[in-house]
């Protein structure tokens, strides 16, 4: 009888052991992809199981007798956001190139930045060559940042900016910043739009997590171009609803703006997801023809959408080639000493069925 | 002459929802005596001591404390004034250490919690007065049973104790540690300390104590001395006059017949070797205080306790596993004591409560006909005189007597062939009660076998053919329930037979 | 029963339920009315469609969750196995496994998590809180580890035939809904086993006594709870057309606010199943309205809460009657 209640007790013990490091589901979870930077969490599989399942890429070819080889560590933003994914995919290919050890690490949610704080302190403890991050949020990573310069370990980031101004006002050194700019994105948005649709078209925009950085910044971006919402903007914003970065939200939340509203002609989703979750409210309605959809961050189901005609545009980026360049400049920091620059801008395309092929070709290099 | 008595209980009443449980009871404590307080179970020993300890509040009457008047409002104040009881279940916090134990709560401890050193300094002297050679930082989940008994003594000292209650001290602990704590009582007498102490083990009072007050029915009966009496009259004062009561006559016995064999069942530390028959068409009474086992018996028959050594027979074929839907299926069936617990889902309505056993009856084509379930309910409705509105009225709002026939129902619908009934009339007003009575009646004539556990001796001799008395998991004696028996007989062997010494 | 009886019991059902169905027509009543203060009919076809269809897969993984509730337990597994069980099914239609076959293993699937559930509460003794969350941990990994934490698209044609091909206008998806609804009613209020799950939630230890064999119920319950989980998971995939390792999250509260809302305790041992249908459109068009209202999430968010807390208050109502 007391043996029983031992073994239940161990038992409740591995279960919430095990809990705690694949991380209990938050509230309100959500599918990111693309680069979104988001306050809410997503319940994804612990970053030490992420670690034995894909991540310690080993060259095959053994560096040479007495040289050690380099191990660096990279922490993505989310295990199941597609941008952060296909990131690691490029990382991951280019530590095969080079003959590096990339130990990868994925926080469980997105949403705050201990667990990314906990992998750089664990990166530091086991003095690693290098760090590479793409973080969730700027923010909370200040002191971390600051005990990895002390302890001279290259530190590198991805996707999201540590402001050089900040950094100088906080006494730290630069972080170099390998990554797209996600105000010119929204730019690029509103001048496509103003390019191919007349003034008062009715919009509505679905957003992803409210006070995600990249959300914020991307609708910074448009409105820059396009105008204070209001009478004077170029486009007539009927309505504005957020799905969080999820695809089934982004379907009710379409069918419900689509209630209020059956004159719509224009949707912008803020990711791809969301996007595709309208699409099918849209095309539920039968009003496939009179709506045209642009969204953003040019996941590969986005891409066939737009060579399909079923998405107007998105915006493409190139989450590989931030994850190889980013790889490559820490590398050359550590073997030959020079510091990368301030930034690196791996560039965002408006991406239509005309440059579709030009920017699939660019992407697989 | 109240400078002659540490304490005075003066015309003491009391009642709970109507119901009197102490009936003007006068109760006088001497310094430095030990004090017995004798009584069956619901004497109301432990009301009085709950009056006194500031757990319930009395309604008429007065208490003097070293002659002058006790007025409490709380626990706390009645500890603060000098008065502890140390009860079975222990008041200590399981999780702190004795000196913070031994301190927990007081006002106007010298020590508080801040000087953690003189309270450890402190209740080291305390334990060596008392011979407790553990170390005070030890965690008291950890002290065994005596030990954590004479920790509660240290905490009433240590709180200027001046009458101090021990509820049955010696049940949990060996021999040799009584015969310790005996001594300590000793030394608390020899410092004027009153003691009132409760107990049914006969040869630990005339040990013991000094003085013996009896009550009964809510009333102090009679304060004797302990040298000028002995067990048989202490025993006659318990029971008082007996009660005129028609045995009910049994014409549907068949002694050929035995339905029920249990032998040697053994639980836990709960029953030791218990054995008995039940014949059919004939009620076994089962005797005993609180704390006897009869419960136990009970559940373990009907396959509840899964950790039951010793053999049962229905009808002659021993029952395996111990599995209570078999032991339904069989006919066995258990009417617990504890109504709202396990005998009904109060929330539910009547008719989901008497159906729930025998749905299986009423399935046709995949589908329960609730038309019919209604319609046979009703019947035992009838015949059971159950007061209801509509049978889907809640069991929670009927009164207990309406609620025990619901349970009856219950298994009278499930035919049902062996009834253990676990204090059937508690809480059931005298009307009620007769009717259960006639109930039980009606059903040995339909050929159903029943036991009957109670703590009431007057519906015991009232409706057994024979009487099984437990004392402390074991069987003390089965007898025919002819006009020899009596209640005292009954209470002798409840106390513990010939295991009383004097 | 004389139609004295007939009449009063009638009374009581649907007084019982009153506040419920009142509650449903009271959204709509002031939905419609501020709706059109902003110029939006709310009253539409297809907009009452769409409420029903955006509530369609809340109302199955309810039935589910609302079977395990009545039984005393509670399981917040249930978004994270519709997540896993939808990303499983869509692997294996990506493999090339036949539809139909691959909509059998999901739910088999659904059914084993169901089962390891039931058998961790009733016989390891772990409290269903604990194992639940543990489990919806396991099964949110689960559902990366199918793809690496990509999402799987392009899928056949045919995949979507399973929710979205259309008999009357009406999505065959919902008609299964109310189907399910339909017997699932059935069982539990004219089943053994139902009485037995009732029986169970309402106490435990008289239903020992009674001789319901407690830990063969429970565990069947949380098997429904996880087969409707599944089912759940199928249908959005289907919807979709698009599986997420992270769909369905959030679904163990809306399960849990749907069926608290349609009158059952979290207790359990009381209320109807039918209701915990009117709780998940209630729920639903309570979104809707909020959206096509454009007000903003945070606001959404509170309003949502405050339904729920609302929802139970009236229910709760008769219990405070009693004291």
């Amino acid at each position: 009888m007391r043996l029983k209640s031992i073994g239940v007790k161990i038992v409740t013990l591995a279960i919430i052991a095990i809990m705690v490091l694949s991380g209990c589901a938050g509230a309100s979870n959500n599918t990111t992809s693309g680069s979104e930077n988001n306050d809410t969490s997503s319940d994804t599989a612990s970053g030490s199981e992420n670690d034995n399942t894909s991540s310690d890429t080993s060259s095959d070819e053994s560096s040479g007798g007495d040289e050690k080889e380099l191990v660096f560590a990279y922490i993505m933003s989310d295990a199941a956001n597609e941008y952060s994914v296909q990131q690691k995919e490029g990382v991951e290919a280019k530590a095969k190139e080079l003959g590096v050890t990339v130990d990868i690490q994925s926080p469980t949610t997105s949403e705050g930045s201990e667990e990314q704080v906990g992998f750089i302190e664990t990166a530091i403890a086991r003095k690693v060559d290098g760090i590479f991050i793409f973080p969730n949020s700027v923010e909370g990573l200040y002191t971390a940042v600051q005990k990895a310069q002390e302890s001279g370990i290259p530190f590198l980031s991805l996707t999201h900016r540590f402001d050089p101004d900040k950094m100088e006002e906080l006494g730290l050194e630069y972080v170099p910043y390998v990554g797209v700019n996600n105000v010119l994105g929204g730019n690029l948005v509103g001048e496509f739009m103003k390019e191919n649709f007349p003034k008062g078209t009715k919009t509505v925009i679905i957003t992803g997590s409210e006070g995600a950085n990249t959300n914020t910044e991307r609708l910074q971006g448009l409105f820059e171009i396009v105008g204070e919402q209001g009478p004077d903007c170029w486009i007539d914003v009927v309505a504005m609803q957020t799905a969080n970065w999820d695809v089934e939200q982004g379907y009710k939340v379409m069918q419900n703006m689509l209630s209020a509203n059956p004159d719509i002609e224009l949707v912008f989703a803020i990711c791809d997801t969301m996007g595709i979750g309208a699409l099918r409210a849209i095309e539920e309605a039968n009003k496939k023809e009179q709506i045209s959809i642009i969204s953003y961050d040019g996941i590969r189901e986005a891409l066939s959408l737009v060579e399909q005609g079923d998405f107007l545009a998105t915006v493409g980026m190139k989450p590989r080639d931030e994850g190889q360049i980013g790889l490559q400049y820490l590398y050359d920091w550590v073997t030959k000493g020079e510091k990368p620059q301030q930034d690196t801008d791996t560039g965002v395309t408006v991406v239509t069925q005309e440059n579709l092929d030009e920017y699939r070709a660019a992407l697989s290099e | 002459m109240t400078d002659d008595y540490i304490l005075e209980m003066n015309g003491i009443s009391k009642s709970f929802y109507g119901v009197r449980v102490l009936e003007d009871v006068e109760f006088k404590v001497k310094p430095g005596e030990v004090h017995v307080l004798l009584g069956e179970n619901g004497a109301g020993k432990s009301t009085l001591i709950k009056i006194l300890s500031g757990a319930y509040k009395m309604e008429q009457g007065e208490i003097l404390l070293e002659g002058k008047p006790y007025v409490i409002h709380s626990p706390r104040e009645a500890i603060h004034k000098g008065v502890s009881v140390i009860y079975q279940e222990f008041n200590l916090n399981p999780l702190l250490p004795i000196y913070e134990n031994i301190y927990l709560g007081k006002e106007f401890s010298k020590y508080g919690f801040i000087n953690k050193k003189m309270a450890v300094k402190s209740s080291q002297r305390y334990m060596d007065m008392i011979g407790l050679k553990v170390s005070p930082k030890t965690i008291v989940s950890q002290l065994n049973v005596a030990h954590k008994q004479l920790v509660e003594i240290l905490k009433a000292i240590s709180a200027d104790v001046k009458v101090l209650v021990l509820d049955e001290p010696t049940a949990a602990i060996t021999d040799q540690e009584a015969r310790n704590l005996f001594q300590i009582i000793r030394d608390l007498k020899a410092k004027g300390i009153g003691i009132i102490y409760i107990s049914h083990r006969m040869q630990e009072l005339f040990e013991i104590g000094d003085r013996c007050t009896i009550m009964r029915d809510g009333r102090a009966i009679k304060t004797v001395d302990l040298c000028d009496t002995n067990v048989d009259e202490l025993i006659h004062h318990m029971v008082g006059r007996t009660v005129d009561y028609d045995k009910m006559h049994n014409p549907y016995i068949k002694p050929e017949e035995t339905v029920l064999e249990v032998e040697n069942l053994y639980y836990r530390d709960l029953l030791k070797d218990v054995s008995f028959t039940l014949k059919k068409g004939e009620v076994l009474g089962i005797s005993g205080l609180i704390g006897s086992g009869r419960t136990e018996v009970a559940k373990c028959i009907i396959g509840l306790y899964k950790k039951a050594r010793g053999s049962v027979k229905i009808n002659g074929k021993k029952s395996d596993k111990p599995d209570v839907s078999k032991l339904i299926r069989k006919g066995v069936v258990y009417l617990s004591e504890d109504r709202k617990e396990e005998g009904l889902v109060v929330d539910h309505s009547v008719k989901q409560n008497i159906e729930l056993p025998s749905l299986d009856k009423f399935v046709r084509f995949f589908s329960i006909q609730d038309k019919r379930i209604v319609r046979e309910i009703k019947s035992y409705v009838d015949k059971l005189h159950i007061k209801l509105t509509s049978t889907g009225q809640r069991a929670v709002s009927l009164s207990g007597g309406n609620q025990q026939k619901v349970v009856i129902a219950k298994w009278l619908l499930n035919d049902a062939s062996i009834y253990i009934f676990d204090e059937p009339t508690r809480g059931i007003d005298v009307g009620a009660r007769e009717e259960i009575y006639t109930i039980m009646h009606d059903m040995l004539k339909q050929g159903a076998s029943i036991i009957v556990i109670s703590s009431d001796m007057t519906e015991v001799l009232k409706i057994s053919d024979r009487i099984m008395v437990m004392s402390e998991g074991r069987v003390t004696g089965i007898f025919d329930n002819d006009e020899k028996l009596t209640q005292e007989t009954l209470l002798y062997y409840a106390i513990g037979g010939d295991g009383n010494g004097q | 029963m004389d139609s004295k009886t007939k009449i009063s019991r009638i009374a009581w059902l649907l007084q019982n339920s009153f506040a419920l169905y009142f509650g449903m027509l009271l959204i709509f009543a002031v939905f419609t009315f501020l709706c059109a203060l902003r110029g939006i009919d709310f009253l539409t076809p297809t907009n009452i469609s769409n409420i029903v269809v955006q509530s369609a897969i809340t109302a199955v993984i309810s039935i589910g969750a609302s079977v395990v509730i009545l039984s005393g337990g509670i399981d917040l597994s249930v978004g994270s196995v519709a997540a896993f069980v939808g990303m499983l099914m869509a692997f294996f239609v990506k493999s090339g496994i036949p539809i139909g076959f691959a909509c059998v293993i999901g739910i088999m699937a659904g059914i084993i998590i169901g089962l390891i559930n039931g058998l961790g509460i009733s016989y390891a003794k772990i409290p269903a809180l604990i194992m639940t969350l543990g489990m919806m941990s396991i099964a949110r990994g689960g559902a990366l580890a199918v793809n690496d934490g990509k999402p799987i698209a392009n899928f056949p044609a045919e995949l979507g035939l399973i929710a979205n091909s259309t008999i009357f206008g009406i999505p065959i998806f919902v008609i299964y809904v109310l189907v399910f609804y339909a017997v699932m009613v059935m069982v539990m209020s004219k089943s053994k086993f139902g009485r037995h799950v009732y029986a169970i939630g309402g106490n435990e230890k008289a239903a020992v006594l009674s001789g319901v064999k407690v830990k063969s119920v429970s565990l069947a319950a949380y098997c429904i709870g996880g087969m409707f989980s599944a089912i759940g998971g199928v249908f959005l995939l289907s919807r979709l057309m698009y599986a997420t390792p992270n769909a369905g999250s959030g679904y163990e509260m809306d399960a849990i606010a749907s069926t608290v809302i349609g009158g059952i305790a979290l207790s359990g041992g009381s209320g109807k199943l039918i209701n915990t249908l009117v709780g998940a459109l209630i729920l639903s068009t309570l979104k809707a309205g909020l959206q096509m209202l454009n007000v903003p999430y945070s606001v959404q968010q509170m309003t949502t809460g405050l339904v729920i807390i609302i929802a139970v208050y009236f229910d709760k109502a008769s219990e405070r009657r009693a004291e």
